[in-house]
């Protein structure tokens, strides 16, 4: 018999004001040694009287490094981070535009189209590299095979780096995003969607793409090493406003999530177990992401570089989602939170 | 420590046995409950959990077909569709009054489908069909819902909200017309609707059930949803563990309670919908569970309350019960610790109690006999009449009695803790001492006489026992016991004392008895002589000389005799106060001028049983003594005094005297202020013929004659003297009432009687002395008797048988050879009547032997008187005259 079944017994009791001068003898009698405390998070929820400061994600494995601050990090913090899951990109980027967030992570590419359509944000971190797989539903061989067959590949996002991906590894296998079809896909949806025929395949950011591997959805046809090594993933954006108003707090998020990111590299697993909610996968499916291969997701460089940014605008280009490379691209990257803070690569 | 922890800890029985009911009534209960609170959580959760995995179950399938059907129902509505958009008729290409007809009947049918969209492949809309309130479902032509139909796909979209609040997923299907896409037709499902149809398909379900999509957000509650009233219809539920554990693509069916969606706490149950990617969650409210576990530990409380109530009073009527006759036992423990040993524990009617009583009982019985023989030793050491101590190893006294404090002066504070040597006397040398340790010490038993000191510091002598007390070998204590034998030697020396006046005694009566018959020889012949020489002035004056010598020397043979207690006496009540009176009186005369003579005699008079003769006698001696003393004395004084007292035990002991009547006594004190004795003369003075007197003034014998008489009267005589403090000699004789003195006193009245001068008739004499028979034979004739004389009893008996008939007495010695006078006289009675008898005897003539019984007898003592001899025959003739005339009359 535990001592929490009968406590809980107790508190059952406790419920029946008739039965509470018999419960507090039974109590008397038995629990002495029965502590009253209530459970760990409530208590630390009711002595944190920080400030709040919420931050926007999505179900993504390139969102990690917030669930490791979040989890294991807070006391860093001057604030309270509390994440925000949002539905799809759609309502990242709605909740960025109305102010609800001060940040978020987001698709590199987005990002940039945002920034780029004047949302008073920037990119001051990287959220990872690599981190991305193209899917194909088991009727295809091969990325070629998808000529002429009207394929239908979905990506997260239209302004996604799966997209620029999606273009590279299609011309990789001398085909071209006009021998398919593109179509924008919530990533939680795409598993079901290529499951039920509605799709050939998809690029999507890990875990999904592992997962639907593991589910023996479709294959891995490539993933993002391979097609594009050390490319740019998800970014971390901060709202102007946010940082002009507590800028030692930016710097203080952005040195905790490099922290997170030294963290995840150096244990994977513990790592994976954190981001189970954040990543909608298993650890262990994910904790394989991590680690085999080891640079198919990577967490250890969260440098923004002007570089870094053009060429990801210069696949944009390739991929017929920008019609050119903006001139001011140096203005959507901001380092210098980055500079204040502690290096952890 | 250990002890004052054993003591400072105690445990009443009674509430100990108490203290255990409660805890074997509480503790089944306490352990029983929540182990039967588990066990039921654990069936009501099992019951639970499975009612609404069966609800997934059905809702699972439920879902998944509904949504086929749906499909399917879109799917064949397409193909009339895409025939009408091939059946060209104007413009617009196709027959839009059909398309719309079939959406109204598609939209009366199935109520979960809030609109119906047509898209040519141009992305625009052909038709559309909504269902008020809702908004139109608007598809972009990237959207997968229309990209994927176009490639004659048909596509399950994501739920999502609507600006209207509603969530909706569209299906759309590919509209083909002779196999080819010519248009898509998208459907928005609204999901509450489509779970209400499905809901309305299944058996009633009260739980809370959930729906949620593939990222967590809520799509539709089975029930009114506490807690979520004012929140977004697609509110994220991904706070919550189990929606977060959906996500990740797995079910929930842990049985642990958690806060849930509501805020309550709750058990879970979350699945995944095969197909559409979806999660049912359905919460158990943890009260829902708990509820009748509290009910059922209502009712266990109470029965554990009622059993405890119930136990708590049978263990109080049988911790009583048990518990009474441990407290008779301990009443007994008590009573036997106050020294009772015959409390006897009632019988209480449990076996193993009454066991243990009766054993208590016998334990008790055995010590108590064992204990009372102690005390009974302890009584008999302490009460002994000998002196004991016990004393350490070391001599070290550590216990002594009654007796050792009375006799040593020393009480137990002044000797408990010290040695025995504080007796020591000093008699007694270092080598005496040093032996006797080392006897004791080897553990022998040292046996000795020995003198000790008092703690007034005289001397006494014991006989002393010293034994080792051995204890495993060794010797632990000594005791002593010492008998103090100071009384002992005195009575030795008193019976050697009275050995040697007994010897003195049997020597002079044996030697004063012959010299008694001489005597009397001599005055019988001296008597004849006297008669023979009438008329001879000379020879009478010669024979008085003689005769006085004779007298002087029968008086020293009567002393000695007295002495020897063989003189013949008179006892007859005598006023001791009256003969004292007149012998004072007597005596004043022939004592010195100088010698002072007081009397205090008192007036009251004070019979005694004595010879008032002889009781005269001792007073002479000793006023002779005491005037002898006073010879010299500077102020010489003596006196005569009188008093009566009560004999205690002490003074009857010591001289050996029988209580007879009322034990008083009368003291008769001749005192002197002369020279007084030292310790040997006070120890020789009774002896015959010792004197301190110069040669030829005195005897020897009168003390001794005063010693030998106060024995034969039963009295007593004490001396205190010491040299040069005179002396006082105490005659103390038993007191007689008065009346027996005025008795004695009339008795004593001499009957005077003529002689006779004519014949008296014929007397037999026998003695086998002839110098004693012929005296008294001349006598005898010289007043008229015809004597026949016999040498002994034989020779007499035949005498008297040859004469009997003019014998009228009998005279005969006592004791001869051969047949006593007695036996002789028995004899002739036997032959020839009560014949008168004059027994002569050396001895007391009161004492004879074998005459007792004897009538018309008479006893006389040697030397014969003869006045005494014709007394007693003339009395008895007349008594046997008298007793004839008597007969004959």
């Amino acid at each position: 018999m535990s001592e929490g079944v009968f406590r809980e017994v107790l508190r059952a009791v406790f419920r029946k004001r008739r039965l509470r001068l018999a419960a507090g003898l039974l109590a008397a009698l038995a629990l002495t040694g029965c502590d009253g405390a209530s459970a760990p998070g409530e208590a630390g929820a009711a002595a944190d009287a920080r400030p709040v400061v919420k931050i926007g994600r999505l179900i993504c494995g390139g969102h990690l490094p917030l669930a490791v601050v979040e989890q294991r990090f807070q006391g860093d913090l001057p604030f309270r981070l509390e994440t925000v899951q949002n539905h799809d990109w759609n309502d990242v980027v709605a909740d960025m535009e109305s102010g609800r967030l001060a940040g978020t992570f987001i698709l590199s590419p987005l990002a940039m189209e945002l920034i780029r359509k004047g949302l008073a944000a920037h990119i001051v971190l990287m959220a990872d590299r690599n981190g991305n797989g193209f899917v194909l539903s088991k009727k295809f061989a091969d990325i070629g095979d998808l000529a002429g067959k009207d394929a239908i590949i979905a990506v997260p996002h239209r302004y996604s780096q799966h997209h620029v991906l999606l273009n590279l590894a299609l011309k990789q296998h001398g085909l071209s995003l006009d021998d398919i079809t593109v179509v924008a896909m919530p990533p939680r949806d795409m598993i079901n969607a290529l499951r039920r025929g509605e799709i050939d395949g998809f690029v999507v950011g890990e875990p999904e793409g592992n997962k639907a591997v593991h589910l023996k959805a479709g294959w891995m046809a490539a993933i993002s090493p391979g097609i594009w090594k050390d490319h740019m993933d998800h970014v971390f954006i901060l709202a102007d406003a946010f940082v002009r108003k507590h800028p030692d707090w930016a710097r203080a998020l952005v040195a905790a999530l490099r922290k997170a990111g030294g963290f995840i590299e150096a244990h994977p697993h513990e790592a994976a177990v954190m981001g189970e909610s954040y990543t909608g996968s298993e650890a262990a499916v994910f904790e394989q992401v991590l680690t085999d291969p080891p640079d198919w997701i990577d967490y250890s460089d969260m440098r923004p570089t002007l570089p870094r940014l053009r060429a990801m605008a210069r696949e944009m280009v390739a991929a017929r989602l920008w019609p050119s490379v903006p001139a001011d691209l140096a203005r959507y990257v901001d380092a210098s939170l980055l500079e204040a803070g502690p290096a952890h690569e | 420590m250990s002890e004052r922890r054993a003591r400072g800890r105690k445990i009443s029985l009674r509430w100990a046995l108490y203290a255990l009911i409660v805890a074997a009534s509480l503790l089944p209960a306490l352990v029983l409950a929540p182990w039967f609170a588990d066990k039921a959580r654990g069936w009501l959760l099992d019951r639970e959990m499975i009612r609404e995995e069966m609800f997934h179950r059905e809702a699972e399938i439920r879902l998944s077909l509904e949504t086929e059907r749906l499909i399917s129902v879109l799917e064949n509505k397409s193909d009339p569709i895409g025939w009408a958009m091939d059946d060209r008729d104007g413009d617009d290409g196709f027959n839009l009054l059909h398309v719309v007809d079939l959406f109204d009947r598609i939209i009366d049918r199935e109520p979960m489908i809030s609109n119906l969209m047509l898209y040519n492949l141009k992305g625009e809309v052909l038709a559309s069909r909504t269902r008020l309130p809702h908004a139109p479902l608007h598809l972009r032509l990237d959207s997968p819902a229309l990209v994927i139909p176009m490639h004659g796909r048909r596509f399950l979209g994501a739920p999502r909200a609507l600006a209207d609040g509603h969530v909706e997923f569209t299906i759309s299907v590919p509209v083909r017309a002779f196999g080819e896409v010519r248009g898509v037709l998208a459907a928005a499902v609204q999901v509450q609707a489509f779970w209400d149809g499905v809901q309305a398909l299944m058996p009633p379900h009260d739980s809370r059930v959930y729906l949620v999509d593939s990222r967590g957000a809520l799509l539709a509650a089975l029930h009114a949803a506490k807690g979520l009233e004012g929140r977004d219809a697609h509110t994220l539920l991904t706070g919550q563990e189990i929606v977060r554990e959906l996500v990740a693509g797995r079910a929930w069916k842990r049985r642990v309670a958690y806060r849930g969606i509501e805020g309550d706490e709750v058990y879970g149950l979350a699945t995944l919908v095969p197909g559409l990617k979806w999660g049912i969650v359905s919460e158990i409210p943890e009260e829902a569970i708990m509820h009748p576990i509290a009910r059922t530990m209502l009712m266990l409380a109470t029965v554990v309350v009622l059993l405890h109530v119930f136990f708590g009073l049978l263990s109080l009527v049988v911790a009583r019960r048990l518990l009474t006759p441990f407290y008779a036992l301990m009443r007994a423990v008590r009573a036997i610790s106050e020294g009772r040993y015959r409390v006897l524990p009632e019988h209480s009617g449990i076996a193993e109690m009454d066991e243990l009583a009766d054993a208590f009982t016998r334990m008790a019985q055995v010590i108590g006999d064992r204990e009372e023989r102690l005390r009974t030793l302890s009584r008999a050491i302490e009460q002994a009449a000998e002196s004991i101590i016990i004393t350490d190893r070391n001599g070290v006294i550590e216990y002594m009695n009654a007796a050792f404090s009375k006799q040593t002066g020393y009480s137990p504070e002044e000797a408990l803790g010290r040695t025995p040597s504080l007796l020591k006397s000093g008699e007694q040398d270092d080598a005496f001492y040093e032996k006797l340790w080392r006897t004791i010490r080897r553990g022998e038993v040292w046996e000795g006489r020995l003198v000790n000191r008092r703690k007034d510091g005289s001397l006494y002598s014991v006989l002393m026992t010293i034994a080792p007390v051995i204890s495993d070998g060794e010797i632990t204590h000594f005791v002593a016991i010492q008998q103090d034998i100071s009384k002992q030697e005195e009575l030795e020396a008193q019976f050697r004392q009275a050995q040697k006046m007994e010897a003195l005694g049997a020597l002079v009566g044996g030697i004063a008895h012959d010299f008694n018959n001489s005597l009397a020889a001599m005055n019988a012949h001296l008597y004849l002589m006297r008669k023979d020489a009438q008329g001879k002035e000379s020879l009478e004056r010669r024979i008085g000389k003689v005769s006085t010598l004779v007298d002087s020397s029968a008086n020293m043979i009567a002393q000695l005799l007295a002495f020897a207690r063989k003189d013949a006496v008179r006892m007859a009540p005598v006023d001791l106060r009256a003969l004292a009176e007149e012998t004072a009186a007597m005596m004043r005369a022939s004592l010195p001028a100088s010698i002072g003579l007081e009397t205090a005699l008192g007036d009251a008079p004070a019979p005694v049983m004595a010879d008032k003769t002889q009781l005269r006698q001792m007073m002479i001696n000793l006023i002779v003594n005491a005037r002898d003393a006073l010879e010299g004395a500077e102020h010489p004084c003596m006196r005569i005094s009188l008093e009566i007292f009560d004999a205690d035990e002490a003074f009857l002991r010591l001289h050996e005297i029988e209580m007879r009547g009322d034990g008083r006594f009368v003291r008769l004190t001749i005192a002197d202020n002369g020279c007084g004795m030292d310790e040997e003369t006070r120890r020789r003075m009774f002896d015959p013929f010792f004197t301190t007197k110069p040669a030829g003034k005195g005897s020897g014998l009168g003390l001794a004659m005063v010693f030998g008489a106060m024995q034969r009267l039963g009295g007593a005589i004490e001396v205190e003297s010491a040299p040069g403090e005179g002396a006082r000699f105490h005659l103390c004789l038993p007191l007689l009432d008065g009346e027996a003195l005025a008795d004695g006193e009339s008795a004593r009245e001499p009957a005077a009687r003529e002689e006779e001068a004519e014949s008296r008739g014929d007397v037999l004499l026998v003695d086998d002395r002839e110098d004693v028979r012929e005296p008294i034979a001349e006598f005898l004739e010289c007043v008229g008797f015809r004597v026949w004389q016999a040498e002994d009893g034989e020779q007499g008996l035949a005498l008297f048988d040859e004469h009997c008939d003019a014998m009228r007495l009998v005279v005969t010695d006592m004791v001869m050879p051969g047949m006593s006078g007695a036996e002789m006289m028995r004899k002739i009675r036997e032959r020839h009547g009560c014949v008168p008898a004059v027994f002569i005897t050396g001895y007391d003539p009161e004492r004879l032997d074998g005459i007792g019984d004897m009538a018309l007898v008479r006893a006389i003592g040697k030397p014969v008187d003869f006045n005494e001899l014709e007394q007693a025959v003339t009395e008895l003739l007349d008594e046997a005259d008298e007793g004839a005339a008597g007969g004959a009359a």
